[in-house]
């Protein structure tokens, strides 16, 4: 057997058992619509500790952080400082979404704010802002795992199969098991990204430069600007505070908002799990460390890569690991991507459904869920078409859905501590945060201190959330208690 | 302690951390070197802020818990 036989060998083992453990979970929830989306609200400490670190850390995290210290250097440390940051509110305001969520059987985000802002309208931006943004996440997880698998065999598997084998696993336990299946496979792909992650990141740097220390060493006497705050933007040009700073506070405040995110909050059995997870979360933070110093390895080691994604993967093949070593790295990166891509598929799905369609077309609980399902299909088909057709600028998509996801941020804050906020206000101040948004984003240098866009546009949408909510008449008392006095 | 106290004490430490990681506070470790524990200074600084972050959350579970079942 050749050596790719050898590492397909390992990933199909990998593939299997995700998938009987995805398959296994799905018989313990109800056959109903918040047994699929929500889990029955019944899920315990370990998977939500895994559902939101696993989810959060996708293939991006994996491939693209690595290819970032690589090429940028210390601007790669942004993504240490907001996770931990990000989270800490959530630990106040998750139990609080979860309880009202609960009380009036929200399994959504969009659902949750138009209780407390009734408009149709609203419902539906919060839907097609949320499939917007998630699909090209979606899109990305896939071509990770077509990479990585297609490196790994030496080109034998193509991108093409390769993301068609993962993703045709994934798309099989979403739709058997929801997200049950979601937060079992995650637990299982945790554990095993957090393994891998730190025997490579301390293995690495030892193998190639003797250690950590001389490895850091002999990029400070070679290259020290790349160890220089705030690192370097993606032409090798020095990055600007406003610009790191700002990426930071907006990826912080945004965080919790991405709706994959937002809605496991109606998964926790109860708020202290909820708030453990949150306690736990910087654990998980700390998981990026060893990512970071496997692209820094190869920094001396391989220099002049054109494409500083492609770093991990390279030098795995180049430092001609045993292959149980090569195998068990390819079914990490591929737990990266896949423990992302699941939950954020079946967001997508969910969110269209519950949000974009029910509003307007009142169903039943069975209906509803077979819609999900075709739902969960459909974006699957469609992640899965932009993934294998090249030319598609994805990362700018997903850049511009950042700074849009956050403004969903003051209108979060505003339903669950402002009495005073109006529906008015809050589309208003959505739309014109969002308008702002883009029109900072195509026009970059207009931005102050090269501030990020999704900052500016908060700067915008503040003002008219509290000027349009004080101009509009206040909702009535016993409709506001429901969401502010929990 | 008082529990409100303690949730006063614990966001002023999520203030601090914000204003430590981003500009102005991470000026303080902008050099390149010298090395901290053969990392970079911002490395070695970002870990110093997570673990503290971790701390800080810790902390204020111990006592939302105590809190919550009296």
């Amino acid at each position: 057997m050749e050596r790719w036989h050898w590492v397909a060998l390992i990933v199909a083992a990998y593939l299997g058992v995700t998938l009987w453990i995805g398959l296994r979970a799905g018989r313990r929830s109800s056959r109903t619509v918040t047994g699929f989306v929500a889990g029955d609200r019944d899920f315990g400490l370990l998977v939500m500790y895994f559902i939101t670190g696993a989810t959060v850390f996708s293939a991006f995290a994996f491939l693209g952080g690595p290819g970032w210290a690589y090429s940028r250097g210390a601007a790669v440390f942004y993504i240490l400082a907001y996770g931990v940051l990000g989270i800490a509110p959530w630990y106040f305001i998750g139990p609080r979404v979860a309880r009202i969520g609960r009380r009036l059987g929200y399994v959504t985000q969009a659902q949750f704010l138009t209780g407390r802002f009734p408009s149709r309208f609203l419902s539906l931006l919060v839907a097609s802002l949320s499939v917007i943004a998630l699909l090209p996440y979606i899109t990305l997880q896939i071509r990770g795992a077509g990479i990585v698998i297609e490196v790994v065999t030496e080109g034998h598997v193509p991108l093409w199969a390769g993301a068609a084998l993962a993703y045709g696993i994934v798309l099989t336990y979403v739709l058997v098991s929801g997200v049950t299946g979601v937060g079992w496979t995650n637990t299982f792909q945790g554990i095993f990204m957090l393994v891998i992650a730190w025997s490579l990141g301390l293995y690495l740097p030892h193998a190639l430069h003797g250690g950590i220390g001389p490895m850091f060493e002999g990029i400070l006497l070679e290259r020290p600007e790349l160890l220089e705050l705030p690192g370097l933007t993606g032409s090798g040009a020095p990055w600007s505070w406003g610009g790191y700073s700002s990426a930071i506070l907006v990826s912080a405040i945004g965080l919790t908002l991405w709706p994959h995110l937002f809605m496991k909050a109606f998964t926790a059995r109860d708020d202290r799990i909820l708030r453990r997870t949150v306690v736990l979360f910087p654990t998980f933070q700390l998981f990026l460390v060893p990512v970071m110093l496997i692209g820094f390895a190869g920094v001396l080691y391989l220099p002049g890569l054109e494409q500083p994604d492609f770093i991990l993967p390279q030098l795995i093949l180049d430092v001609q690991l045993p292959l149980l070593v090569v195998g068990l790295f390819c079914a990490g990166a591929l737990s990266a991507s896949m423990s992302t891509g699941d939950a954020v598929l079946h967001a997508t799905a969910s969110v269209a459904v519950e949000d974009g369609v029910k509003p307007f077309l009142p169903m039943d609980d069975q209906l509803q869920r077979r819609l999900i399902r075709i739902g969960v299909l459909l974006a699957g088909i469609v992640a899965y078409g932009f993934a294998v057709t090249e030319g598609m600028s994805l990362v700018l998509l997903l850049l511009t859905s950042y700074g849009v996801i956050v403004q969903l941020a003051p209108t979060v804050l505003a339903a669950l501590f402002w009495r005073r906020a109006t529906t008015a206000g809050a589309l208003a101040g959505l739309v014109a945060g969002g308008l702002a948004t883009l029109w900072f984003f195509f026009n970059p240098a207009l931005r102050p201190w090269d501030l990020h866009e999704g900052l500016l546009g908060l700067a915008v949408h503040l003002p008219v959330l509290l000027a349009v909510s004080l101009l509009t008449a206040a909702q009535p008392r016993g409709h506001v208690d429901r969401f502010v006095a929990v | 302690m008082r529990l409100s106290r303690v949730r006063l004490a614990v966001a002023a430490v999520f203030v601090l951390f914000a204003l430590a990681v981003t500009w102005p506070g991470a000026l303080l470790v902008a050099e390149p070197g010298p090395l901290v524990f053969g990392l970079p200074r911002a490395l070695a600084w970002y870990i110093l802020w997570i673990l503290i972050g971790l701390a800080a959350l810790l902390v204020l579970d111990h006592f939302e818990s105590r809190a919550g079942d009296d």
